[in-house]
């Protein structure tokens, strides 16, 4: 049973007090955000939780080359900013609208689906694509690029992630995401998202991850790698799609068969590169 | 624990287990609206207004809540006069076990507080978190829809 | 059709109980919160067969707060049946409340009292059990396997057919020469159709709560469909005085028939009865799934032989069902399979019915609106579509052409019975006609069926069935009502029959309400409690509105004619000549007095007597209500995904009472259905381990997951039925697996055969995805 352990809960107000709680409690201590997550599967080792809500981590921010979004920002209202219904032709409102509920999404945050890193996230996989950066605190302020956030070995309790940072491009660049579900409100079955810049219909630099493999998002290298130099037409779409089948090692589990995972990593590179295309058209 | 929070406008000072749900809290503090129908946050008959958002009181700590302000479906009629959300589910014959009625009804207070003139696309969008096995949802989506005219009607 | 005029029956009134749910009230059986009251939790076995052979709860019983530890070791031994049917329930007597033995993963092997949820689960950690593991049963093959591991080895168990061979029920029905039949025919299809697990999944999970009284009576607040076989089935199990029990059915969140069963009421009622405190036990989610109870997974498999003109000469159809452990419902599942479907294709003189239940150790199938009907239309539909195929006929007038008709009737009607034989019957009334032709202009069937359009990635195609149920048990299902009058003219209506969600308090409220000439809000409607009310066998098997309307309707008579006995005096008039209309008795000669001016006269006037009555009902028909189902579905042929767009249901349940009542029947069912076509299936481990115990991995549908259902009322009336009224309960469950499937072989040109049509079932039918491993 979820959370029968817990012993203590602090909110601090200090970024340093927060670490140091979490360093003075002991083995169970855990940092919350909605604490959704939490709840549902926390288990009784955890002892102490240390709310980040009182942080002041909630907030998207627009600048010249960016946007930051803080980690306590609630998915809601990152799917209703109004800078981000323009950014990448609204892609990341797009795929908050697939993520769980209207009332999940009003409690759960960006950060905690971050740092959670479900294997199923949609989330990993859109912000990895997109090339986000974050800020976090361990007792010092870090920077560092999100995919090198989750190469290191294991996540560290008294890490907190402040804010998530999306570069703002200009045209030449476009991404798309796809997920699969059984359903209308379900986690995906696979999912998969795709950047890629190009000069005059020519791809320059792409990247491509696909998660619910059923194993967390994978950087699918060699598809990116394939794309890097070409024209992207229907034949080397359907090659890049094709490599991706061959590529990206999926699995069984109770909800889609390995089989069926590895057709639609087919199929969602194709959908994701078709609409790349199109968007780059476009602009 | 102690802690602060106002329900349904009332400002109340309640002792918490660390562990507690605010579903737990809420039904303990008497507000048997609030039904668990699954425990895991997917069925949405816990719902209810948390600062004015809907959210799923079996997902959140109640601890986590201190400060905050509730609203359930029993803090929706005022002066014996049911919301409108409230009669149109009576008039639309949207209520049949009535189980799921109360999430329903605060997750449609979410929707058309912040978009009053759903399409009905954006009514099943915004009532996807709410599970009900009684009515296929045809009456529910039109007692919504029948609400916001009705809102319209005051304006 | 009938040319009284109404005022409240046909009319859209508010639920009688809608206030006090819109409000959040508590009014549901766990909303009450007893003092001191103990919480229980259960241990369920791991195994899917094994013996126990040693337990100890010592441990268990040490742990402060825990009150009572039950166990086989000390509870009664005798055999029942969970199966909240009549008595005698026509399902075997082959469970005890816990077993030396456990026959599926979540079978009961102990339950912890404690003074809290949180200590009872600890405690049941605590309990020490020794299995010998059992090789397991995990199939219908299996279990029909020569040698076979038995699951019911037991020498006390009663009511199975053959328990050496895991054979709960068989039925065997012929009429005619089937096999002559089909063989003389000029077309002949056959299909074989599968149906897997599938879980009710009302909102409210089981909750009862149990205490005893003033008076050291024992009350069982409880979420069930059933309050009087409750009753029966726990003071026998227990050896209790019926006298000693009373049963409370307040408002149930939800049944679908998995509320048609004693599944916690013993357990809560044993540990009342230990400790005399109040106890309160319920359900998880997960739990809800897997130790509570499913729908019957059948095989089913029909032959159809036609001529040429498609006239059916010829139908057989053989049906295996799973009833898992136990065989709660199996014989009348089973038999529903084939007495709701072949009727429905009356003409062929050639019909028969070959169908088996089998135990498995998975667990325990139980009644599901549609009580297997469902499974059965799937098969017969499936193969109605194909012979159409074949002799190049529409669906739609190839069912015009072989579906009952009123004034007809069919041998099955007498030939198969719920565990006797049937009852002959006659159909009264049948709008089948009306409802093929509104039903199929309404979704432009003529325009769209055959077109293969595209539109993007998706394939579109139509597809169609139809269906009939029942109305009740004819014979067996009985109700009765109480109508008393207050001084006010008000009345008291006490019904046994059990609103769980239905609006059948509020239906039986509009039946009295018209007989007596008043509004609604003078009803004042109370279902049920066994101390209180008169007996009903409770809300299943669509007998609501019929039996016990049936049962409303008299009792309203009776009084009616009693306010018009003493009105009679009051106007010194002749009762015969007296009308009665808006709260009034009215004379020829125009002169009125008040309903509530009657009943003061009764109670304090001369003659002084309770105008009231009690009144009971037993069909001897059970008049079934029919549907036209029609649907328009969308392909994804790149990942198989189905997305129903549209969907229109024209059903004939005679004179709707409540219109919004009884097509949220229909719109619920048709919803409940596209779930069990598309997403919802109870999966297992190799172990028998329910893989997908929760909503989150269980899908059933949400609102953006299913078209505006459309349901088209049609014009009837039933002769038998209260104000012309049918049921309509079940009906529309049937419709959805067939008229996809059928839909789906407009659109993509192939046939899915079983449940649920997922998108990798959809691709490997496509040849897209080769064969699943293993
Ligand atoms: C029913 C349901 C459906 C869902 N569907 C989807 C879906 O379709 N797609 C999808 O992507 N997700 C889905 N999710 C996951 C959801 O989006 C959230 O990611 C998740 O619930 C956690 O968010 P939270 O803010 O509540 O995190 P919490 O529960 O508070 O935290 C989660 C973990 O992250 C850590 N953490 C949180 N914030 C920080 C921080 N700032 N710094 C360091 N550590 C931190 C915590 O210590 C904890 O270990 C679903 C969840 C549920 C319950
Ligand atoms: S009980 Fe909270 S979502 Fe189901
Ligand atoms: S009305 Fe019963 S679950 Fe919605």
């Amino acid at each position: 049973m979820p959370l029968t352990g817990l012993e203590s809960y602090h909110r601090p107000v200090d970024l340093q007090l927060a670490v140091d709680l979490i360093r003075t409690s002991g083995p169970g201590a855990r940092l919350m955000a909605a604490g959704t997550d939490l709840v549902l599967h926390g288990g009784d080792e955890i002892t102490t939780l240390v709310d980040l809500s009182g942080l002041n981590l909630a907030y998207v921010e627009v600048g010249d080359t960016r946007i930051a979004i803080g980690a306590m920002t609630t998915l809601t209202d990152v799917l209703e900013h109004p800078a981000l219904a323009t950014y990448l032709g609204g892609l990341i409102p797009g795929v908050l609208r697939t993520v769980g509920s209207p009332m999940l999404r009003n409690a759960a945050t960006l950060g905690g689906n971050l740092v959670r890193r479900q294997p199923w996230s949609d989330l990993v996989p859109l912000f990895l694509a997109l090339g986000a950066t974050i800020r976090h605190f361990d007792g010092t302020e870090h920077h560092a690029a999100l995919s090198s956030f989750y190469e290191r070995p294991g996540h560290r309790p008294d890490d907190i992630l402040l804010e998530v940072v999306v570069p703002s491009y200009g045209v030449g660049v476009a991404a798309a995401f796809e997920k699969f579900t059984r359903s209308a409100v379900d986690i995906a079955l696979l999912n998969c998202a795709v950047w890629v810049s190009a000069d005059r219909g020519t791809c320059t630099t792409a990247r491509i991850y696909v998660g619910a493999t059923p194993r967390p998002a994978v950087d699918a290298t060699s598809v990116a790698g394939y794309l890097e130099g070409k024209k992207l037409d229907q034949r080397v779409i359907a090659e890049a799609a094709r490599l991706g089948a061959t590529d990206v090692t999926t699995g069984d589990d109770r909800r889609a068969s390995a089989t069926y995972r590895t057709h639609l990593v087919e199929v969602g590179i194709r959908r994701c590169l078709t609409r790349i295309v199109r968007s780059l058209e476009a602009s | 624990m102690s802690i602060t929070l106002t329900i349904n406008g009332q400002g109340r000072a309640v002792e918490v287990a660390p562990g507690e749900t605010l579903l737990e809290l809420l039904r303990r503090a008497g507000c048997k609206s609030v039904k668990l129908g699954c425990d895991t946050g997917d069925c949405g008959t816990c719902a209810v207004l948390l600062n004015g958002r809907a959210v799923n009181a079996c997902m959140l700590l109640a601890v986590a809540c201190d400060g905050c302000s509730v609203t359930t479906v029993e803090g929706l009629e005022v002066e014996g006069r049911l919301h409108d959300l409230q009669s149109a589910s009576l008039d639309s014959g949207g209520v049949q076990c009535g189980f799921c009625t109360p999430g329903m009804i605060m997750a449609a207070v979410d929707l058309l507080s912040r978009n009053p003139h759903p399409t009905d696309e954006e009514i099943r969008a915004g009532l996807a978190g709410n599970l009900c096995r009684c009515t296929g949802y045809v009456k529910q989506i039109a007692a919504v829809r029948m609400a916001h005219a009705e809102v319209d009607d005051h304006d | 059709m009938t040319d009284t005029p109404r005022n409240v029956v046909g009319l859209n009134e508010r639920k009688v109980d809608g206030y006090s749910l819109v409000t959040g009230k508590p009014v549901f059986a766990g909303d009450v919160d007893f003092p001191d009251c103990l919480h229980v939790k259960f241990l369920y076995s791991p195994h899917a067969h094994a013996r126990i052979t040693a337990i100890a709860t010592h441990r268990a019983e040490a742990l402060p707060g825990v009150a009572v530890v039950l166990t086989h070791e000390n509870t009664p031994l005798r055999r029942f049946t969970t199966a909240g049917q009549g008595y005698p329930e026509p399902s075997p007597y082959d469970a005890r409340m816990f077993d030396t033995k456990v026959r599926f993963v979540g079978d009961r092997v102990a339950a912890v009292a404690a003074k809290s949820p949180s200590i009872a689960a600890r405690a049941v950690q605590l309990i020490d059990v020794q299995y010998e593991a059992l090789p397991a049963v995990l199939s219908i093959d299996e279990a029909v396997a020569a040698g076979a591991p038995v699951i019911h080895d037991e020498t006390d168990a009663t009511g199975v057919r053959d328990p050496s061979r895991n054979i709960v029920a068989e039925v065997l029905v012929e009429v005619g020469d089937p096999e002559t039949g089909l063989a003389e025919s000029a077309a002949v299809v056959e299909t074989v159709c599968e149906t897997p697990y599938a879980q009710h999944t009302p909102l409210e999970p089981h909750v009862v709560q149990s205490y005893l009284d003033n008076d050291q009576r024992l009350v069982l607040l409880t979420s069930t469909q059933v309050p009087f076989h409750v009753r029966r089935i726990v003071a026998r199990l227990l050896d209790l005085p019926i006298a000693r029990v009373r049963v409370i059915k307040p408002r149930v969140g939800g049944g679908f028939g998995v509320k048609q069963e004693v599944l916690l009421e013993d357990v809560a009622a044993l540990v009342t009865l230990r400790t005399e405190r109040p106890v309160r036990v319920e359900l998880t989610r997960p739990e809800e799934f897997y130790a509570s109870r499913t729908r019957h997974p059948m095989r089913v498999g029909v032959k159809l032989g036609a001529d040429t003109d498609g006239r059916l000469g010829a139908v057989s159809m053989e049906a295996i069902s799973n009833t898992g452990a136990y065989g709660t419902h199996g014989l009348t599942v089973l038999s529903n399979a084939g007495s709701k479907t072949l009727p429905l294709y009356n003409k062929a003189p050639h019909v028969r019915f070959d169908g088996k239940a089998v135990y498995t150790n998975l667990p325990v199938g139980g009644a599901y609106r549609g009580y297997g009907a469902t499974q059965g239309y799937f098969a017969l539909e499936t193969a109605m579509d194909e012979l159409a195929e074949q002799l190049g006929i529409d669906p739609v007038d190839l069912r015009l052409r072989n579906h009952i008709r009123a004034g007809e009737t069919s041998p099955i009607f007498e030939e198969i019975g719920e565990g006797r034989k049937g009852v002959e019957q006659t159909i009264g009334s049948c709008a089948l006609e009306e409802c093929l032709r509104v039903g199929a202009d309404r979704i432009g069937w003529r325009a769209k069926r055959g077109l293969r359009r595209r539109d993007g990635s998706w394939a579109h195609g139509v597809g169609m069935s139809i269906h009939m149920q029942g109305s009740g048990i004819p014979a067996i299902d009985m109700g009765a009502a109480t109508i008393k009058m207050n001084d006010d003219g008000s009345f008291n209506l006490l019904v046994g029959a059990t609103d769980l969600g239905t609006g059948s308090d509020t239906i039986l409220g509009q039946i009295a309400a018209e007989v007596l000439g008043v509004p609604l809000e003078k009803m004042i409607v109370y279902s049920s409690d066994t101390d209180m009310t008169p007996f009903d066998v409770g809300a299943y098997a669509s007998s609501t509105t019929y039996v016990s309307g049936n049962a409303v309707r008299r009792a309203a008579e009776s009084t009616r004619r009693q306010i018009l006995e003493v009105a009679a005096a009051m106007l010194s008039s002749d009762a015969s000549h007296l009308r009665l209309a808006d709260e009034q008795v009215i004379a020829p000669n125009g002169r009125t007095v008040d309903l509530a001016d009657v009943c003061l006269r009764a109670f304090y006037g001369t003659d002084q007597l309770q105008i009231g009555a009690t009144a009971s009902y037993v069909g001897d028909q059970s008049p079934p209500p029919f549907l036209a189902s029609f649907a328009e579905v969308a392909v994804e042929t790149e990942t198989g995904r189905i997305k129903v767009v549209d969907y229109v249901a024209a059903v004939d349940c005679g004179v709707a009472i409540h219109p919004h009542a009884a097509a949220g029947q229909v719109e619920g069912a048709i919803a409940n259905g596209i779930g069990y076509a598309l997403t919802e299936e109870m999966t297992f481990s190799p172990h028998g381990r329910i893989r997908n115990p929760s909503f989150f991995d269980y899908k059933i549908p949400a609102a953006p997951d299913l078209p505006d259902i459309d349901v088209i009322l049609v014009d009837s009336y039933e002769p038998t039925g209260p104000m012309g009224a049918k049921s309509i309960a079940e009906i529309g469950i049937n419709a959805p697996i067939p008229t996809i499937a059928n839909a789906v072989h407009d659109a993509i040109g192939v046939r899915l055969k079983a449940t649920p049509f997922t998108p990798e079932r959809v691709l490997r039918a496509l040849r897209v995805l080769g064969a699943p491993n293993g």
